[in-house]
C-alpha cells in the first residue's frame, strides 16, 4: 500500500476537473487528477458541443449569460483547434412572434453579447438550411467546441507542467483525519495524501461528498441528443423563444447534433443513460421546424447525458434549477476542511469554474500565484487550420489537433484506418502515447474513430488490429468484443431507413451471422418459347447468381436484374466475377439496374419494369424469382414505423413497432435479420394473403421459417 | 446537393471502391468512397479538405453501378471538382491544353477545312513529340482523323421531304467533324424504315469534356442551347436519337445531376438509336430485310457510360437480331481513355494500364470486329489493339438489304 503526497487531488476527468488540474499545475501546485474511466465519462462526453454565446440565457440569467460570452471569447483564443467559429442564429418562426426577439436582443446587449438582428432573407442566404418560413433572425457569436479535444488539451498542459493523471482509477473513499480530508483511497488499493481534495465529479460528486459527511443535494437532469450524418447547417441554429426541448442544432466537426431534452431521472440510473426511441422521435419532430432537411437526413446515433444540477429548490424539470456555478467550501459549509466541490455550470464556463476552484485552493494553501489560464494557449492551439495544399491524409488530424500534429509520425503511419473520419495510424499512435488509450471506446474519444456514418461497421476489425499491435497486451478480438455493443447502444433508438441498413452491414461484417436452417425446395421451371425469357431473377447476389447458374445450365433463358455488387463479394473474389461468368453463358445480366414494379393479371406476374429499361421495355417471363436480399440490398425498406417490400408489396412477417425490430445487445439474435417475405410451401411469394402463381423467392429475402428456392449446386 | 447525390445513403460498404478501375492502377487515387461520400462530409465543413487527387477520377460511373444504396458517387466527385476544385485548376500550358481538348466545336470547325493537312501533321513524330513536351499531350496517342466534309454539310444535300414521319438526330462532334460515315448509316437506316431525319435547330457539343476539364459554365451554356433545341423537336413529336452513348448519358443524366440543368420534360424523348430501333422492331412496328450473304464476327464492348444507363441491352439485342452476326459479349471493363483524360501525358500510363484487360480480351478473339457505342472507346481500342471498331448502327446498316 503506497502513499503519495500532493498539494491537490482533483477527482473527475471531465472538462471541469481537467481545467482545474491545468490551472493548479500552471500555478505550481503538485497536482494529481484521478478519473474512474478514460475522460469525459459524464456530462462532458455527452453534451451538445456548444460554446454558448450566452444569448440563450440572456433573458432569464444575465449573470450566467455574461459568464458565457466572456468564456466564449477566451476559448476562441486559447483553444483554437477545439473551437469552430461557426457563429449562430436565433430564428423566429411565425408561431413564435417577434416580441420575444425584441426583448431577447436588448437583454443580449445588456449582457455584452453582440446580437445582430437580420433580415430573414439575408439569414437564409447566410444559412440556406434554415426553415424558409422564418419571420426573424438574430446573429450571435455561438460556436461549436469539441469537449474531448478540450479535455485532452487541458490534461496535456497540466501534465506538461508537472501534474500526474491517474485514469481508470476510481476514488472509493475520502481519507479523513478527524474532520479534515487528507486524501483519497482508490480502487487500485492506493492511499494518496493531499493538502486539498477538489471534487469535480459531476453528478457523482454527491455520493463521494456524502460519505465524508458533506451533504449536497443534486438533481440528475437527463438530456438526450441525436446526431445526423453530415453538416446540414454550418451555423448553430437556435429557436428564438423561451428555452424548450430540441431547439438547438449544432454543427460538430462533420456531423450535426440536435438537442436537447430535460427530464428528471432517478439517481440510480445515472450510469446507464440511453436516449429512448420516443425521445429520438420527439427531437426529430422539433428539429424539423428549425431545419426542414432534417426530416430526410440520416440519423447515425442517439445518446443521453446527465447534467449535474445542484438543487436550490427541489421541484420542476431542471430547466430553472441553478445551472450556475456552484463552488462549495466544505470547511465553511460543513466543517470539513481540506475539501471543496466545484460543480454545476456549463461546458462553456469550465475554465472559469476551474479558476474559481483553484483560487479557493490557493487561498487555503497560502499560494499567491495568479491564474493565467485565460491568456495562455492550450497545446494544439498554436497550430493552424488545414490548408488545401496539405497532404490529404493529414488534413483531418490538423483540423482536430492543430499544432500537436507535429508530434505525429505520418511518414510511418499515413495509412487511413477509420475512413469515415480520416483517422490515420499516426494519429492512433499519438493518442496511445499521450492519453493512455486501452481500448476502442477510449481511442474514439481521443481521435474520432467510430464517430462517423458507419459507426465502425467498416473499420472495427482494422482498428482493433492496429490497436492490438500497438498495445501488445491485448488481442484484436478482445478489443472488438465490447466495442460493437457500445456502438450498437447508440444506434438502436434511431434504427430505421439507412441506419437500419447500416446495422445489417454492421452485423454481417462484424459477427458470425448465419441463417438458421431455411427450408428449401428445388426450382423446376420449363421453357416457354412464346416469351422472351423463361425466368427473370431480381437480385444478383449469392442466391440470385446460384439459381441463375442452375437454371442456365438446365437450358433455360435467364435474365438477372442486379442492382449493385453483392455484399457476398469476398476479398479474394473479383467483383462481378459471378455475373460476368453468367453473361458469358448467355444469361442476360442487367447490371446496376433495379426492379421497380410488376404488373399482375389473374394472380400471375406478367411483366416487370426496371429503372433503366423503363416502362417501354418491360421484362416478360414465364416465371420470376425475387432474390433481393434484406435491408442492406434494399430487398426490404423501412422508415420510422414500418417495413415493406418495395417491388411488389409482398406480405412480410415484420411487426409495426420499431422497438421490436432489434435486440439491445449487439451479440444477441436480431429480430430484423429474420424478417422477409412470406412464401407458401413451393416458395411462392404471398401477396395480399394469396400466393402469386409464378413469383418465387430465394435467399435472404425469405422470412425465417418460410420456404425458399434452393441455391444448392445439386 | 445532398438530396441529389444521396450522400446520406452511403453505408461505407466499399463496394464502389472494389469497382473502381483507377484504384487498381494508381495508389495516389483515394477511390470513389473517400473521394465521394467520405470527402464530402469534410468538404462541407471546410473547402480546404478538397483533395487534388480527385482529378484522377475517370467519371466512368462504375462506382454508381456497383452501389447498393443508389448513392451518386461519381456525380459527387464531379460536383466537388466543379465546386471546390478550382484551386487546383490547371494554369499555363496544361490549362491551354485542357481548354483545347475540351473545345471540340471550335477545334473541329477550325480543323475540318484543312483536314488533310491537319491529319497528316498530327500523325508525324516530331509534332507529337512537340505536343508531348509543350502542352503535355502524350506522344503515343493517335488522334481521330478530321473529315474534309462535315456531316451537317453532307446532310444539307439529303432530301428528306418525301417522308411523313420524322426523327431528330443529335449527331455529336465525332460524327460531324471526324466520322460522318456513322451519321450517313443512321440516316440510311431511318429512311429505309420510312422515317425522315431532321437535325436539331441548333446543336452544340454536349459538353462532357468541358465539364471534366473544369469549364462548367461553358458546358451549361451549351447544354441550355441543346435543351432548347431538343424541346422544340419533342414538341413536334419527334424523338431525339443519338449514336453516341456518352453524349446521350451526358444530356440525360449529367445535365441535371452535375450542371443543374432541368431536363425532366424532355429526358424521355432523348435516347440512343439502338434503343429506339429495338423498341420498334420488338413491337412489330418495323421490319427490316437483311442481306443473306452478310457475315460478321463481332465482339461487343460495353462502354462504361452505356452500362450506367443500362442500355447495352438494346445494342446487344439489336446485334443479335442480325442474321449472320456471330456475337460475343465481352466482360465489362473500362477501356481507360475516359475522353480527354487519356490524351494527357500525366494520365496516359494509367489509361493504358486500366484498358489492358479489355485489350487482352479483344486480342484473344481472332478475326473479330469490335463493336461499341462510344467513340472514345473506339479510338482507344483501335489504337491499342489495331482492331477495326464499328458502332452497332454501322453494322446494322451494312447488313441491311440495299
Amino acid at each position: 500500500m503506497s502513499v503519495k503526497e500532493y498539494n491537490v487531488i482533483i477527482v473527475g476527468g471531465g472538462v471541469t476537473g481537467a481545467a482545474t488540474a491545468r490551472d493548479c499545475a500552471l500555478r505550481g501546485l503538485r497536482t494529481l487528477l484521478v478519473e474512474r474511466g478514460d475522460i469525459c465519462d459524464g456530462a462532458s462526453g455527452r453534451n451538445h458541443g456548444l460554446l454558448h454565446s450566452g444569448a440563450r440565457y440572456a433573458v432569464t440569467d444575465r449573470e450566467g449569460a455574461m459568464e458565457c460570452i466572456i468564456e466564449n471569447r477566451i476559448l476562441r483564443k486559447i483553444a483554437s483547434n477545439c473551437v469552430e467559429q461557426t457563429e449562430g442564429l436565433f430564428i423566429s418562426l411565425p408561431e413564435d412572434g417577434l416580441d420575444y426577439q425584441a426583448n431577447f436582443i436588448s437583454k443580449c446587449r445588456e449582457a455584452g453579447i453582440n446580437a445582430e438582428a437580420m433580415d430573414p432573407k439575408e439569414a437564409l442566404r447566410l444559412e440556406p438550411a434554415v426553415n424558409p418560413s422564418i419571420i426573424g433572425a438574430v446573429k450571435v457569436p455561438d460556436a461549436s467546441v469539441d469537449p474531448f479535444r478540450l479535455v485532452d488539451a487541458n490534461i496535456l498542459d497540466a501534465t506538461r507542467h508537472g501534474a500526474d493523471v491517474l485514469k481508470f482509477t476510481a476514488v472509493t473513499s475520502l481519507v479523513k483525519d478527524g474532520s479534515r480530508v487528507v486524501g483519497v483511497k482508490t480502487s487500485s488499493g492506493e492511499t494518496i495524501h493531499a493538502d486539498m481534495v477538489v471534487l469535480a465529479a459531476g453528478i457523482w460528486t454527491a455520493d463521494i461528498a456524502r460519505e465524508a459527511g458533506a451533504h449536497i443535494e443534486m438533481m440528475p437532469s437527463k438530456g438526450s441528443l441525436i446526431i445526423f450524418g453530415h453538416r446540414v447547417a454550418n451555423m448553430v441554429i437556435n429557436r428564438c423563444r423561451k428555452p424548450a426541448n430540441a431547439d438547438i442544432l449544432v454543427p460538430g466537426d462533420v456531423v450535426s447534433v440536435l438537442g436537447t431534452t430535460s427530464d428528471k431521472v432517478p439517481m440510480d440510473t445515472i450510469d446507464d443513460m440511453r436516449c429512448t426511441p420516443d425521445e429520438a422521435d420527439l427531437l426529430l419532430k422539433e428539429g424539423i421546424q428549425l431545419v426542414p432537411a432534417l426530416a430526410n437526413t440520416r440519423i447515425i446515433r442517439a445518446y443521453a447525458g446527465v447534467r449535474p444540477l445542484v438543487v436550490a429548490d427541489p421541484s420542476g424539470d431542471g430547466r430553472n434549477v441553478s445551472r450556475g456555478i456552484v463552488l462549495l467550501d466544505h470547511e465553511e459549509r460543513d466543517g470539513i476542511a481540506g475539501l471543496i466541490t466545484i460543480t454545476g455550470g456549463k461546458l462553456t464556463t469550465a475554465r472559469l469554474m476551474a479558476e474559481m476552484a483553484t483560487d479557493l485552493v490557493c487561498s487555503k494553501l497560502g499560494v499567491s500565484a495568479k491564474c493565467e489560464t485565460a491568456v495562455r494557449k492550450l497545446p494544439g492551439s498554436e497550430g493552424r487550420k488545414p490548408e488545401y495544399g496539405d497532404p490529404s491524409f493529414q488534413k483531418a488530424a490538423i483540423g482536430r489537433h492543430g499544432g500537436e500534429v507535429s508530434k505525429m509520425n505520418f511518414a510511418e503511419g499515413s495509412e487511413v484506418i477509420c475512413e469515415c473520419e480520416s483517422v490515420t495510424k499516426a494519429e492512433i499512435i499519438y493518442a496511445v502515447e499521450n492519453f493512455g488509450v486501452r481500448n476502442l471506446p477510449d481511442l474514439r474519444r481521443h481521435t474520432r474513430v467510430g464517430m462517423g456514418t458507419c459507426q465502425s461497421s467498416l473499420c472495427a476489425k482494422k482498428v482493433a488490429a492496429v490497436l492490438a499491435e500497438i498495445l501488445k497486451d491485448v488481442t484484436a478480438e478482445e478489443l472488438v468484443a465490447g466495442y460493437m455493443n457500445e456502438r450498437w447502444k447508440g444506434i438502436t433508438p434511431v434504427m430505421w431507413g439507412n441506419t437500419l441498413r447500416e446495422a445489417e452491414y454492421m452485423i454481417r461484417a462484424n459477427s458470425e451471422f448465419a441463417v438458421a436452417g431455411r427450408h428449401t425446395v428445388k426450382p423446376e421451371f420449363s421453357r416457354d418459347e412464346k416469351l422472351p425469357f423463361d425466368v427473370v431473377i431480381i437480385g444478383g447476389g449469392w442466391a440470385g447468381c446460384s439459381v441463375a447458374e442452375k437454371l442456365s445450365d438446365a437450358g433455360l433463358r435467364v435474365c438477372v436484374v442486379s442492382e449493385g455488387l453483392s455484399l457476398a463479394v469476398s476479398g479474394a473474389e473479383k467483383p462481378y466475377a459471378r455475373l460476368a461468368a453468367l453473361q458469358r453463358k448467355g444469361v442476360t445480366v442487367l447490371r446496376g439496374d433495379r426492379a421497380v414494379a410488376g404488373i399482375f393479371e389473374d394472380g400471375r406476374l406478367v411483366s416487370l419494369t426496371t429503372r433503366n429499361l423503363g416502362a417501354e421495355t418491360p421484362l416478360r417471363a414465364a416465371n420470376y424469382i425475387l432474390a433481393s436480399g434484406k435491408f442492406f440490398s434494399c430487398g426490404l425498406c423501412s422508415d420510422r414505423d414500418h417495413i415493406w417490400e418495395p417491388v411488389f408489396g409482398a406480405d412480410l412477417n415484420a411487426p409495426l413497432v420499431r422497438t421490436e425490430w432489434y435486440s439491445p445487445e449487439f451479440g444477441a439474435p436480431q429480430p430484423f435479420m429474420a424478417y422477409g417475405v412470406l412464401t407458401d410451401d413451393s416458395a411462392r411469394v404471398m401477396k395480399g394473403g394469396k400466393a402469386v402463381a409464378n413469383l418465387y423467392a430465394a435467399g435472404d429475402i425469405v422470412a425465417d421459417g418460410c420456404v425458399s428456392l434452393s441455391t444448392d449446386k445439386s | 446537393m445532398q438530396e441529389i447525390t444521396k450522400l446520406e445513403s452511403c453505408l461505407k460498404c466499399n463496394l464502389c471502391t472494389l469497382a473502381c478501375p483507377m484504384m487498381e492502377v494508381n495508389p495516389d487515387y483515394p477511390g470513389p468512397k473517400k473521394a465521394g461520400p467520405d470527402g464530402e462530409r469534410y468538404r462541407l465543413k471546410d473547402p480546404a479538405f478538397y483533395d487534388y487527387a480527385l482529378k484522377y477520377c475517370l467519371n466512368c460511373k462504375r462506382c454508381e453501378v456497383a452501389c447498393p444504396s443508389d448513392v451518386h458517387v461519381g456525380d459527387m466527385i464531379q460536383l466537388a471538382r466543379i465546386n471546390y476544385g478550382s484551386q487546383g485548376k490547371r494554369r499555363g500550358m496544361k490549362g491551354l491544353r485542357d481548354w483545347t481538348l475540351a473545345s471540340t466545336d471550335l477545334v473541329g470547325s477550325l480543323s475540318t477545312p484543312f483536314a488533310p493537312i491537319v491529319n497528316g501533321v498530327l500523325k508525324t513524330k516530331p509534332v507529337k513529340a512537340l505536343m508531348h513536351s509543350t502542352i503535355a499531350v502524350d506522344k503515343h496517342r493517335t488522334f481521330p482523323a478530321y473529315t474534309h466534309q462535315k456531316f451537317v454539310k453532307w446532310f444539307r444535300g439529303q432530301d428528306q421531304s418525301g417522308f411523313d414521319r420524322f426523327v431528330t438526330y443529335f449527331h455529336g462532334c465525332y460524327v460531324n467533324y471526324n466520322y460522318p460515315e456513322l451519321g450517313k448509316d443512321f440516316v440510311r437506316i431511318m429512311n429505309a424504315a420510312g422515317y425522315g431525319v431532321h437535325l436539331l435547330e441548333k446543336e452544340k457539343c454536349c459538353g462532357v469534356a468541358l465539364m471534366s476539364n473544369g469549364f462548367a459554365s461553358q458546358a451549361r451554356k451549351q447544354g441550355e442551347i441543346n435543351l432548347a433545341s431538343i424541346r422544340k423537336a419533342a414538341a413536334a413529336g419527334e424523338p431525339v436519337l443519338t449514336t453516341s452513348s456518352t453524349c446521350t448519358f451526358t444530356m440525360r443524366d449529367e445535365y441535371p445531376h452535375v450542371l443543374g440543368l432541368e431536363n425532366s420534360d424532355v429526358r424521355d424523348s432523348l435516347m440512343l438509336a439502338t434503343r429506339w430501333l429495338y423498341g420498334k422492331i420488338s413491337s412489330g412496328e418495323l421490319r427490316f430485310k437483311f442481306r443473306k450473304d452478310f457475315k460478321m464476327k463481332v465482339v461487343y464492348h460495353t462502354s462504361c457510360h452505356i452500362q450506367k444507363m443500362g442500355w447495352q441491352f438494346y445494342s446487344i439485342e439489336l446485334l443479335k437480331m442480325i442474321p449472320g452476326v456471330e456475337l460475343t459479349v465481352l466482360d465489362q471493363n473500362c477501356c481507360g481513355i475516359a475522353g480527354t483524360f487519356g490524351f494527357k501525358k500525366e494520365n496516359y500510363p494509367f489509361s493504358q494500364a486500366i484498358g489492358s484487360k479489355l485489350f487482352d480480351d479483344i486480342l484473344a478473339i481472332p478475326d473479330a470486329i469490335v463493336s461499341t457505342d462510344c467513340e472514345t472507346c473506339k479510338w482507344q481500342i483501335e489504337m491499342s489493339t489495331g482492331r477495326t471498331v464499328l458502332n452497332p448502327i454501322e453494322i446494322f446498316a451494312k447488313a441491311l438489304e440495299a
